[in-house]
């Protein structure tokens, strides 16, 4: 048993240098990794926010199952950290 | 689950999320034989990229580093497609059903003793050049840039032979061909990754094929029967073919119907979301548009001035041949005609050479090849811009700093 909690640490902390501190990290990472990895999300890096919206719902189109408010904090979490690089910076008015 | 099991998948899933780490690290690929040096795009779903300076030694792309896309993660009910190595079954079958008087199905052993064509096609994904959307506004998923594509040799039964030799007798209402692999979504919800193409295109150039390269197809790029439609996006080849569903209406799966598909017209960013394409509005990736890369001089390369012998790539759909390619070296004000050198077949790239004379210090080459209906490409690919950022085409542009 020892050894699954060695690499059930270990897959945690590798997962967990993925994506930036935030709220809403631990549940993008729960809802996402249901399917692919973290990757697919930073390689889209740097679209708008309505972009993450189009993408989160087309996600639940693919199976993804939010409620409403976690699909909120999602596209927050997504647009906040992933989103374009002025709407990175002035992240205190999300729209 | 037992706990050998267990520790198993915990191995696996901590391994796939060490290799998934952020893209400058040196990463293992996911598919074993692959070259180390894919772009490892996705390592949970095996999808990768070759680079340039590969894809270019090379005219058959190889099997160790022709470009992967699958789109269910290749673990549990999917591992079987996770290896380089070929799927031996000569049982494996392919039902062909629909509008038909008879449904049928034909096994892989029953196709190896039919006869066999051999195709050579472009084989390409949508999603390639995705990336230079960018450039516009960037587009979500995988940032393909040049590698989503090789020269594939296939070799198989025609869809028009399988048809007669099942007797299966088509309606008249048929209008599409519907596929299906054995790859299944791991999710509750999640839709079959199915795909339609017009019946009497597929009729005529698709086959089901059993070779790729003049071996059994590696399980990763969908033996050991694949349905090949040359001149077709990668995504429409439908791996591990179980099914050929003669249909009236394309599938419903959200992958013919939300993804995969161009918009009818130009459409600016935050214009039109994905979920708003209708059948009306949007049409499926289907017959691959003209397309031009230069494989020599790239960004890499150091390149003397004097004459410098400019090579690339060009092809299409494969519905009429690809008529001219022509470079410049500034920015478009002049052309030169190149030299188509070698083709494949209406299917397979065009290769083509020209010789320029480049100064010293900044250059930019451009490449650009029409057919002989005129399709070519845009001087500005992002003219083409779509919401998914499918179907690039633009003119090729290299800037080199000569010496």
């Amino acid at each position: 048993m020892g050894a699954a909690v060695l690499i059930l640490f270990l897959f945690s902390a590798v997962s967990a240098g993925e994506l930036p501190q935030g709220k809403g990290k631990c549940l993008v990472e729960r809802k996402c990794q249901a399917c692919h990895g973290l990757k697919n999300l930073i390689e889209s890096k740097g679209i708008s926010r309505k972009e993450w919206e189009d993408v989160v719902e087309e996600m639940k189109d693919y199976g993804l199952e939010v409620t409403e408010k976690e699909e909120k904090e999602i596209v927050d979490y997504l647009s906040k950290y992933l989103g374009p690089e002025k709407e990175r910076a002035g992240s205190s008015n999300p729209r | 689950m037992d706990r050998r099991d267990f520790l198993k998948a915990s191995l696996f899933y901590a391994a796939l999320f060490t290799f998934g780490r952020g893209p400058a690290r040196a990463e293992a690929v996911p598919i074993p034989g692959k070259d180390p040096r894919m772009i490892v795009h996705s390592p949970r779903f095996a999808v990768m990229e070759t680079p340039l300076e590969l894809l270019r030694k090379y005219e058959i792309t190889p099997k160790e580093i022709l470009f992967t896309r699958n789109h269910f993660p290749i673990v549990g009910p999917n591992s079987f497609m996770a290896t380089l190595s070929p799927i031996i079954d000569d049982s494996w079958s392919v039902r062909v059903t629909g509008l038909v008087e008879r449904p049928g199905k034909i096994t892989v052993g029953e196709l190896k003793k039919m006869d066999m064509v051999e195709i050579t096609c472009v084989l390409q994904c949508s999603g390639n050049g995705r990336a230079f959307y960018a450039k516009k506004a960037k587009t979500p998923g995988t940032q393909w840039k040049y590698g989503g594509m090789g020269n594939v040799r296939w070799k198989g039964v025609r869809l028009s032979d399988v048809l007669d030799y099942l007797s299966v007798k088509p309606s008249r209402f048929v209008r599409f061909i519907t596929a299906d692999g054995k790859d299944r979504p791991l999710i509750r919800r999640g839709p079959d990754f199915v795909h339609s193409v017009p019946f009497h295109d597929a009729v005529r150039r698709a086959i089901l094929a059993v070779e790729m390269n003049g071996e059994p197809i590696p399980a990763v790029h969908g033996g050991p029967v694949r349905l090949v439609i040359p001149g077709y996006y990668g995504t429409m080849n439908i791996k591990w073919l179980t099914e050929i569903c003669l249909t009236h209406v394309e599938t419903p799966s959200k992958f013919q119907q939300k993804a995969y598909r161009v918009p009818l017209f130009p459409v600016k960013p935050g214009e039109l979301s994905p979920r708003q394409f209708t059948p009306k509005n949007s049409r499926p990736n289907w017959r691959m548009r003209t397309k031009s890369v230069i494989f020599f001089p790239r960004e890499f390369d150091r390149v003397k001035s004097g004459n410098v012998k400019v090579r690339g790539v060009a092809f299409n759909d494969g519905t009429v041949p690809i008529r001219e390619v022509y470079v410049s070296a500034d920015r478009g004000n002049s052309w030169l005609r190149a030299k188509i050198v070698k083709d494949y077949g209406p299917y397979g790239w065009y290769f083509w050479e020209a010789d320029l004379r480049l100064r010293k210090g900044k250059v930019e080459l451009l490449s650009r090849a029409i057919d002989d209906w005129g399709r070519g490409q845009p001087l500005d690919g992002t003219s083409r811009w779509n919401p998914k950022g499918y179907e690039w085409n633009g003119v090729d542009r290299v800037e080199l700093e000569v010496v």
